[in-house]
């Protein structure tokens, strides 16, 4: 279904692998050429899973296209996620997007991005990554996750060029954040261009340490609790300079200087 | 399948029985439509001054059901009318929803709306349970709710519509109140209040202690007062809470809307309003009905 003036549209869409990558988390990718055709890094898709419980299609950002094929990362944490990560390759399901305002590239001579993916926040970054990395960008990604069990296979996720630190929370030896590596390695970046996605906590630890060394080109990508997707019930909402913005429209990436960081 | 689906909601010839809920459509929304389909769309409730709405989280998923507590963000009457207005398209009927804390204010952003000349009717909030001032206090307060009603109706022309909360014991006197003091429809009814709590932090699951539940889990509890009130037969009656589907719509207009609403169900599909119209046809034709208004009130009462 779709018309000439959508920006988005609906579509049921088969799953045509369903793999576990780690512990509890899954890559799903769909048959969905519409989508495929037009989403951009940072954008992302509703998913409908089950009938009247849950209620609510569920957000997941775009984490790779090609050709008619779109790729999501799937957490399990509650009871859409977990029919998710069971659904079957042939299996359909419905589909919106591709929603919302993604991550935009930086013009002129900047070159190098650093992206800060805090777990599961890879998935817009890895779309990103891919993109910037056909447009001649340097990569460089800093990934930090709860443990060795739920760990991204960062190589088989990523391109190659892409250099990437990482960090676990509980592990023998060197356990931190992602936002301790940042500490480490914030002086080399200064003149980088910084995209963001994971917990809110962390996006308010990221950008405060960027905003102290004055770097401000940064974009952070927000999640919310979510119904439509696509702007009309005012539900995700999250606090800015020029009031409560919708993380599904005019978000869910933001620049940080856009946010009232004081209400994350 | 020539069925045919206009309705008159007192005055008014809509297009068809089905009418977009306030709050659940945005610009985007349209996209989804068709003119010739759509009875009407009421917007997003507009307050005289700016309201920025509550803080997140504001919606919370609960079986079958979606709690929200919104708490009517909106630009204010002056910049909706500025700015937003005109974004909408003119082949729909659209209808303007007014909230406000005290009468002076609904009076004064009603004629404004009407003023604008783009809307077909004007529907008083006065059920929002997310304000801390306004909204409910009108549905609730008989005296009070009368008195706005008057006051608003003595000064528009615009078919008046009133959406009723159904947080009372008392509907079907406030629905017969309401239509004597100048409603031309009554709308049965907004949210239920309700809570969620998270567990591992025994707080609230949204920002506000309470909120606003919507949803199929609310349907045979608005279809129960959609009856009462429609049972009064001296005004309109525009049902809906957690329609879904046709059948869904069809319950309503069985036990007397003349009209009824879609909320919820376009938050989760945005085809919902094109699917319940074919489906609606489909299921009149194959009934040997020729019309909507031939299913409305058909409703037998249990020996």
């Amino acid at each position: 279904m779709r018309s000439k003036n959508k920006k988005f549209c609906l579509s049921k869409s088969r799953v045509i692998l369903n793999q576990e990558l780690a512990q509890r988390r899954f890559l799903l990718r769909f048959e969905a050429p519409e989508i495929a055709k037009k989403a951009l890094p940072g954008q992302f898709i509703q998913v409908k899973v089950g009938g009247f419980d849950p209620l609510l299609p569920r957000p997941f950002a775009v984490s790779w296209t090609e050709n008619d094929y779109i790729e999501i990362l799937v957490e399990v944490r509650g009871k859409g996620s977990s029919l998710l990560a069971k659904a079957q390759e042939g299996e359909s399901f419905n589909l919106l997007g591709p929603l919302g305002k993604g991550f935009s590239l930086p013009k002129g001579n900047t070159k190098n991005l650093v992206l800060v993916a805090g777990g599961i926040g890879l998935a817009p970054l890895r779309f990103l990554a891919w993109e910037a990395s056909k447009n001649g960008y340097f990569i460089t990604l800093l990934y930090g996750d709860k443990n060795q069990s739920c760990f991204l296979p960062l190589k088989k996720l990523l391109p190659e060029k892409v250099l990437v630190r990482s960090i676990v929370e509980e592990k023998n030896g060197q356990t931190g954040m992602v936002t301790d590596l940042l500490k480490d390695v914030i002086e080399e970046f200064k003149d980088s261009c910084f995209f963001v996605c994971g917990p809110k906590a962390m996006l308010k630890e990221v950008y405060g340490q960027l905003a102290r060394k004055k770097i401000v080109r940064a974009q952070f990508s927000f999640e919310e609790r979510m119904s439509c997707g696509y702007g009309a019930c005012l539900g995700c909402v999250v606090l800015t300079k020029k009031g409560y913005k919708r993380v599904c429209l005019e978000g869910p990436v933001f620049e940080g200087e856009e946010i009232i960081w004081e209400s994350i | 399948m020539g069925i045919d689906l206009k309705v008159k909601i007192g005055s008014l010839e809509l297009n068809s029985p089905l009418i977009l809920a306030s709050g659940t459509c945005s610009l985007e929304t349209f996209a989804f439509l068709k003119p010739e389909e759509t009875g009407a769309v009421v917007l997003k409730t507009v307050t005289l001054k700016p309201r920025q709405g509550n803080p997140p989280p504001r919606l919370a998923e609960t079986p079958a059901g979606l709690l929200n507590t919104i708490g009517l963000q909106n630009p204010g009457v002056e910049k909706f009318l500025e700015h937003e207005i005109d974004l909408y398209p003119s082949s729909y009927k659209l209808v303007g929803s007014v909230g406000g804390e005290t009468i002076d204010e609904y009076v004064e952003v009603a004629k404004k709306l009407e003023a604008s000349n783009r809307f077909a009717a004007i529907e008083l909030n006065v059920s929002c349970p997310n304000v801390n001032k306004g909204g409910i206090e009108f549905g609730r307060d008989e005296m009070l709710l009368l008195e706005l009603v008057k006051e608003v109706r003595g000064a528009v022309s615009l078919p008046l519509w009133v959406k009723l909360t159904p947080n009372t014991s008392n509907i079907e006197k406030i629905a017969l109140e309401t239509s004597r003091a100048g409603a031309d429809a009554l709308v049965v009814t907004n949210t239920f209040v309700g809570m969620a709590v998270d567990i591992e932090t025994q707080s609230s699951r949204i920002s506000t202690l309470s909120g606003g539940v919507s949803g199929p889990a609310i349907k045979p509890l608005a279809l129960y007062l959609v009856y009462r009130v429609a049972k009064n037969r001296n005004v309109a009656v525009i049902g809906g809470g957690g329609i879904f589907n046709f059948r869904d719509a069809l319950e309503f207009l069985i036990v007397g809307a003349q009209a009824f609403f879609v909320g919820t169900a376009m938050l989760v599909n945005p085809l919902a309003a094109k699917e319940i119209i074919s489906g609606l046809k489909e299921w009149l034709a194959g009934h040997g009905f020729h019309s909507i208004k031939e299913i409305v009130g058909t409703f037998r009462e249990p020996s």
